[in-house]
């Protein structure tokens, strides 16, 4: 009963205080928050990430060609295929990517520069030449772009180079079939020729969006039940508030442990140990509080961020393991770095540096999945006890439950070591 | 000159442990490197070139010249590192692959892949891929580049087959197979020299219009910079706090020490202590991130004045605030995740909605931000960066003017 009253006491005082509360639920709750409402979803118009529209300015030099047949369409002669593109990129079906709009070339160049667009494309004078095969051989499609932007003009890129993908396809084609002819000893009649490039035109006027590739896409392994497919805000959130959850269990834990050296610094530790009360109970009270604490920030966590955010967080047996795996590593590696120590003052430095470098090291997969560095962190956060937990979640994620599983066993041993080098040197402290 | 006196003093008591050293400049360091991998990480010009690309496994079930000459063409690719798999029975290993990231996809050809091409010109590829995160994206969007390039050969081949049989009037399935073939091969080798290339241009960050690549710590250090002067102030503030608690700042009022000058003093030792992390973290950036902030010196400094203006304005207000130390770090903590999140400094601005967009101005981060990204990405110069300036100093009134009404209105103070 005493090491019940010890871990009440300890675990009431820890909610009387402002800055247990905002580190255990305030802080991790508050970046979730944020990283919603920056993707648009508190408070947007959809629950789902959109990439924002790229507003595009179109500097359109071609001449065209008196080869290339005008084409009609919505009542707007085509005679160029630098005016195809700009019909193309105005229809519907891109609306909500891109805004588009004409300018020469000063103009957008100064738009772009201004920050009023985001791209500006300049379409060569010679351009329909090129793709009919009567000018230069090859030419550039030259895009200008904000300097502060990436994603969006990498997109209207690739966008328009599939289009334009279209209109070489003609020549491309017509060239290859009269050199496989010729190697053949064939060649065709201009009468061949004119029906042929007919043919190869029509594929030009079927819009990209309207083709049919016979692709398939199948999805990955999704974490429980595989008919429910996180969007990509949900992903982005279960990661950023795994991420935090992790981080900040650890904080707990560690804060839980230093209530020993706050009561040994204030001597009512001392006085405690002049009661018939034995050291282990004492220190057992101590590590309970610290175990319902982090369990409780933990849970409440993971069932706020499901209601709030609609969080999937996996099946439940990885998820179970690896909970109580957290809940006792995030304990004993804080009973670890507190018997590392002699006073409050270290203690802050292992808060500030220690467990934020180590926390860092540990959910740095959530930064740096992705990117070139993603090999090299692969590895890298187990280094750290919060890397073994963000493994263990992430695994959990991708409903890899084996693997899950492996790393809560790996918690659950570094669990066993920490404790057992934070026990012992605490019992030779008070002895 | 007394308030100097009191800077110092505050100076004193911030640098004697080395805490502060970790939120002024190695916590944003390792941020900086970390959200600049992020969004693009080093990629400049003459950067040595490294094998980034997405790894993806290909499983061949067919193994016919066509599905050998589509491995070879997406083997080609700038975006896909194509590594070719033996094992084609278990897809459920390739799903689990893509969800735990260990391959950005798998691309599958099926056994009846050619039979398919030949008659319907479709190209069934089956891909495993998750679209809900970027690799799966850049992926998709590869696949979909090819797919509309195979679809090219393979209408080719097909018209090219169609003349050829009635040139020649062949019968033979194999034969009719070996030309489709080697049309289909061809086609997809003059996509190697396309007609139309791509080039992108954008202002240098010497303000002149050329090629250029992106440096993603442009956007990284200043935001890292702005976000750890704000956790920063935690212990900046707690002295203020600590003063009043122990009674010292009664006593110093009982000198000849004015509060006017208490408050400069403490506000200076704020300031001066940004302003050194400033200068630190910009000349780490000028000379391992090659951010070029001296091309416009008298811009960056003007501007870090009025940044660490804002930032030690909103430290006196926490510190006049808070009324306990715990409460500075949660006064601190809570601007600072607020600021920096709407401010930009964790995601590009690019990627965020309007209405985000609208709300980011009424941040000091993103004014911080901006000016900054103007002189790193534009080539921008003092006269560029004024706005900025201005308005970080229009958010230090904002915080400076409740500071001192409440300092001076309070009665211990």
């Amino acid at each position: 009963m005493k090491l019940i009253a010890i871990a009440l006491k300890d675990i009431g005082r820890s909610f009387r205080s402002l800055f247990a509360l905002v580190f255990m639920f305030g802080v991790p709750v508050l970046t979730t928050l944020i990283f919603a409402f920056l993707f648009g979803g508190v408070g947007g118009e959809s629950d789902e990430f959109e990439l924002p529209k790229t507003s595009v300015v179109i500097v359109n030099q071609d001449k065209g060609s008196n080869y290339l047949p005008v084409i009609e369409n919505q009542n707007r002669d085509l005679n160029s295929f630098g005016n195809m593109l700009v019909n193309i990129l105005q229809e519907d079906t891109f609306m909500n990517l891109i805004d588009v709009g004409t300018a020469d070339e000063e103009d957008a160049r100064e738009m772009v520069d201004a920050q009023e667009v985001g791209l500006a494309i300049i379409v060569p004078p010679e351009f329909t030449e090129t793709l009919i095969g009567v000018g230069p051989k090859t030419l550039d499609l030259i895009f200008y772009k904000d300097p502060e932007m990436a994603l969006g003009p990498q997109v209207v890129q690739a966008l328009v180079m599939g289009i334009v993908d279209r209109f070489s396809a003609s020549s491309i084609s017509m060239e290859t079939i009269n050199t496989v002819l010729a190697e053949e000893a064939l060649t065709l009649s201009d009468q061949e020729v004119y029906a042929l490039y007919s043919k190869l035109s029509e594929a030009v006027q079927i819009s990209p969006e309207e083709s049919e590739t016979g692709m398939t896409i199948i999805a990955p392994q999704e974490p429980g039940n595989s008919e429910e497919s996180p969007s990509m805000l949900s992903t982005i959130l279960r990661e950023i508030m795994g991420g935090m959850m992790i981080f900040y269990a650890f904080f707990t834990g560690t804060s839980a442990a230093q209530s020993i050296l706050i009561e040994q610094e204030q001597g009512t530790l001392a006085r405690l140990f002049i009661t018939p009360t034995n050291t282990q109970t004492i220190l057992n009270g101590k590590f309970t509080s610290g175990f319902i604490l982090v369990i409780v920030q933990v849970v409440t966590l993971m069932v706020f961020s499901r209601l709030v955010f609609g969080i999937n967080w996996g099946s439940i047996l990885p998820l179970f393991f690896f909970v109580i795996a957290l809940v006792a590593l995030a304990n004993s590696f804080g009973i670890f770095l507190m018997s590392l120590v002699r006073g409050t003052k270290q203690a802050g430095i292992v808060f500030g540096a220690g467990l934020t470098f180590f926390g860092m090291l540990g959910i740095s997969g959530v930064f740096t999945g992705g990117t070139p560095i993603e090999s090299a962190f692969k590895y890298l956060p187990l280094l750290a006890p919060q890397g073994w937990a963000m493994k263990s979640l992430e695994s959990a994620f991708s409903n890899n439950q084996g693997q899950s599983l492996l790393f809560s066993g790996g918690m659950i041993l570094l669990t066993a070591i920490f404790l057992l080098i934070g026990n012992k040197r605490f019992k030779k402290r008070f002895k | 000159m007394k308030f100097i006196d009191i800077a110092l003093k505050d100076l004193y008591q911030i640098f004697k442990d080395w805490e502060p050293v970790i939120f002024l400049v190695i916590a944003p360091i390792i941020f900086t490197i970390m959200f600049g991998f992020m969004f693009g990480g080093f990629s400049g010009p003459g950067d040595e070139v490294t094998d980034n690309r997405l790894p993806v496994q290909l499983i061949d079930q067919e193994e016919t010249n066509l599905s050998k000459s589509i491995t070879t063409y997406l083997e080609n690719s700038d975006i896909l590192r194509v590594e070719k798999s033996t094992t084609t029975n278990d897809l459920s290993k390739y799903k689990q692959a893509v969800a735990d990231q260990t391959i950005a996809a798998a691309i599958l050809i099926p056994d009846s892949f050619q039979k398919i091409v030949m008659e319907s010109g479709d190209i069934p590829l089956e891909v495993i891929l998750d679209e809900n995160t970027t690799a799966g994206i850049s992926v998709l969007q590869e696949i979909q580049s090819a797919i509309s390039r195979l679809q090219t050969a393979a209408q080719t081949a097909d018209l090219a087959l169609q003349i050829y049989e009635e040139k020649t009037g062949i019968e033979d399935e194999n034969e009719r197979t070996a030309f489709y073939s080697k049309t289909f091969n061809q086609t997809l080798n003059a996509w190697k020299s396309p007609l139309v290339t791509a080039t992108v241009t954008q202002t240098a960050p010497d303000g002149a219009q050329s090629t250029s690549e992106d440096n993603a710590f442009a956007h990284s250090l200043p935001g890292m910079i702005a976000q750890f002067a704000i956790a920063g102030l935690i212990s900046a503030a707690e002295i203020i706090v600590q003063e009043r608690r122990s009674g010292a700042l009664s006593r110093l009022l009982g000198t000849a020490v004015s509060k006017s000058d208490i408050l400069l003093g403490h506000w200076l030792a704020m300031f001066s202590m940004i302003f050194l992390q400033f200068a630190i973290l910009i000349t780490f950036g000028q000379i391992f991130l090659r951010l070029n902030f001296f091309n416009a010196p008298f811009a960056t400094f003007l501007l870090a004045v009025a940044s660490c203006s804002v930032i030690a304005s909103l430290g006196l207000l926490i510190g006049i605030l808070a009324k306990l130390p715990e409460q500075t770090i949660v006064f601190s903590l809570i601007p600072m995740f607020i600021f920096s999140g709407l401010g930009g400094a964790w995601v590009p601005m690019e990627l965020l909605g309007e209405t985000v967009r609208r709300v980011s101005r009424f941040t000091p981060v993103a004014w911080i931000m901006t000016g900054y990204k103007d002189i790193l990405l534009r080539g921008a110069h003092l006269n560029d960066v004024t706005l900025p300036i201005l308005v970080l100093f229009g958010f230090s009134a904002l915080f400076l003017i409740p500071a001192v009404i409440l300092f001076y209105s309070r009665k211990n103070s």
